[in-house]
């Protein structure tokens, strides 16, 4: 199969759109609950508030934006994670091992 | 490659509604009531009152959780990570024993997508109608079905939103809010948020949540074993399966299945149960209802699709005790026991200390040393109390704040600025003592914190 390739002749690709789409979906979805417990985690462990400045008290009205913020914040970089994966997962080329 | 190809097709299949027939039996009944029943449980929750306050109300602004009479601080997060533990291991129990209940009874994806397929009946009408509104061409009344289900759907999403938010700002204040327009940014978008994702999930999505998205549907199978409860259809009893008419004589040899399909329409995930357990099978028991109904029609005992195990159908007795239901029911046991023991013995009182971060010591007039902490006395207490604070490990410190005792307000923390003084000369380098918070109506409970202390070197 391969093997009789012309040389010029580009290897067939074989992403389709559904792969990229349900890859996408998976990504965003694996990342969103990573991202829940790492907010969780994280503002467990450190007050925002006090991670700034000495300030407070003063501060308390801003916590709910900055775990909003934070949760967004570590559902992008998660995301990043999960969708690389899933795109490599589904970009590699099969290998003699995975041909029927 | 075009062999390749053609899989691809057809592992990517395009996606067809499921439009699950209703039914009526024993199973509905128990998932209607269990759907009740939590739906209920979460609409109502935020609206129950406790010593003066929501019952249960997770305080993110000022970090403290309310669950009736326990206030859980930061500090106790680690009961958090115990009980999600506990969870997923009581997942696993119950998934060895008797197969997929959660997924069919209580998964919030099954309890939300039941609600709107209940609107969706009550206003689009049964499945065959369903079918038939969709292939219509867009009359009046299709509009008028169409737009009364968004109605209902958006409406409910949009409660459901402003309920979530309501574990987190307290609802009293939240639905005024919203009923006058006048919620803050953050509630607003939050609300928006929650009620989109359960209008997507439970209005869209549904079985392919569980198809595509759910980890536990993937990795169930590892906890199932012979003995397991699955839903399963008697192959035995059922094949060669055929139509029949109603009190018509059987064909010789023929089973009992008459194949009239309502197994299939009635699931909601769109499977055939006849072709033997599939990991979609979200274990609702709605092809069980159906095929009931059918059976007792035809004349033929009820249990031609039953919950069973592998074992019986296949004519071994199934085992109960076997060791991975042991070994799940005393790892729950030991961690249920332990979780109990850790709230009732939970300390009453918890301090922090935070260096000041500006100066790492200071040198006064009169050549003492001194360093800046700030103190966060937490009290979880249902009563307020009065702390003075001291130091331990550090020979002759004196501890300075604006007032000599702390008042610190039933389930509260505060936030005290304290200078430690030493003599000059008398440490060098850094050195680790313990602050001591003494509740002075408790003489015989402390609570201490480690803490460092900086000299010149």
């Amino acid at each position: 199969m391969g093997n009789s390739m012309a040389a010029n002749e580009l290897p067939q690709r074989l992403i389709d759109g559904a792969q990229l789409r349900e890859g996408f979906g998976v990504a965003l979805w694996t990342s969103f609950i990573a991202a829940c417990l790492e907010t969780a985690a994280v503002f467990a462990c450190f007050d925002p508030v006090t991670l700034g400045s000495n300030d407070l008290a003063s501060l308390d009205a801003l916590r709910p934006m900055i775990y909003g913020l934070g949760f967004f914040v570590f559902w992008l970089f998660t995301f990043i994670g999960a969708a690389l994966t899933a795109y490599l997962l589904i970009s590699r080329t099969p290998g003699p091992a995975s041909r029927p | 490659m075009n062999t390749e190809g053609a899989a691809v097709e057809v592992l990517y299949a395009a996606h067809e509604k499921v439009y699950a027939r209703e039914v009526s039996g024993r199973f509905s009944t128990l998932r209607s009531l269990s759907v009740t029943v939590l739906l209920g449980v979460f609409y109502g929750l935020p609206w129950l009152h406790w010593n003066g306050r929501q019952a249960v109300l997770f305080d993110l602004p000022a970090r403290k959780f309310f669950i009736f009479g326990l206030t859980l601080f930061p500090q106790d997060f680690y009961l958090l990570t115990w009980l999600l533990i506990m969870a997923a291991l009581s997942l696993f129990f119950f998934t060895a024993l008797a197969g997929r209940l959660w997924c069919g009874y209580a998964c919030p994806q099954t309890v939300w997508t039941e609600a709107f397929v209940w609107m969706e009946r009550l206003t689009e009408g049964n499945r065959s109608q369903q079918m038939k509104l969709d292939r219509a061409p867009w009359t009046a009344r299709k509009v008028l079905r169409k737009s009364g289900k968004q109605i209902l759907w958006v409406t409910f999403a949009l409660f459901t939103g402003l309920t979530f938010v309501g574990f987190f700002s307290p609802i009293d204040g939240l639905a005024g809010k919203a009923f006058t327009a006048t919620l803050s940014g953050w509630e607003a978008f939050w609300v928006l948020f929650y009620a989109f994702a359960t209008y997507g999930n439970a209005g869209f999505m549904r079985e392919q949540v569980c198809k595509y998205m759910c980890p536990y549907a993937r990795f169930q199978s590892a906890m199932f074993d012979r003995n397991t409860l699955v839903i399963s259809y008697d192959g035995a009893r059922g094949e060669p399966r055929g139509a029949r008419g109603r009190n018509a004589v059987r064909a010789a040899g023929q089973g009992d299945c008459i194949d009239c399909t309502l197994c299939v329409q009635a699931c909601p995930t769109g499977i055939d149960i006849r072709k033997g357990l599939q990991y979609e099978c979200i274990a609702c028991a709605a092809c069980i209802d159906a095929c009931d109904a059918v059976m007792d029609k035809v004349g033929s005992p009820r249990g031609l699709v039953r919950y069973s195990t592998q074992a019986e159908i296949d004519g071994v007795p199934t085992r109960l005790l076997r060791p991975r239901i042991i070994i799940y029911a005393v790892g729950l046991s030991l961690l249920m026991a332990g979780f109990v023991y850790a709230v009732v013995h939970r300390a009453p009182f918890d301090l922090d200390v935070l260096r000041d971060r500006n100066a790492l010591y200071r040198e006064l007039d009169d050549g003492r040393i001194e360093n800046v902490y700030t103190v966060r006395i937490i009290n979880k207490d249902q009563h307020a109390h009065q702390f003075r604070l001291s130091t331990l490990n550090l020979a002759n410190a004196v501890v300075d704040s604006d007032s000599p005792v702390q008042s610190v307000a039933a389930e509260d923390v505060n936030s005290v600025v304290v200078r430690v003084r030493i003599p000059g000369g008398q440490e060098h380098g850094g050195r680790n003592f313990l602050v001591v918070a003494q509740p002075l109506d408790l003489p015989d409970v402390s609570v201490t914190s480690r803490a460092r202390f900086f000299a010149e070197p």
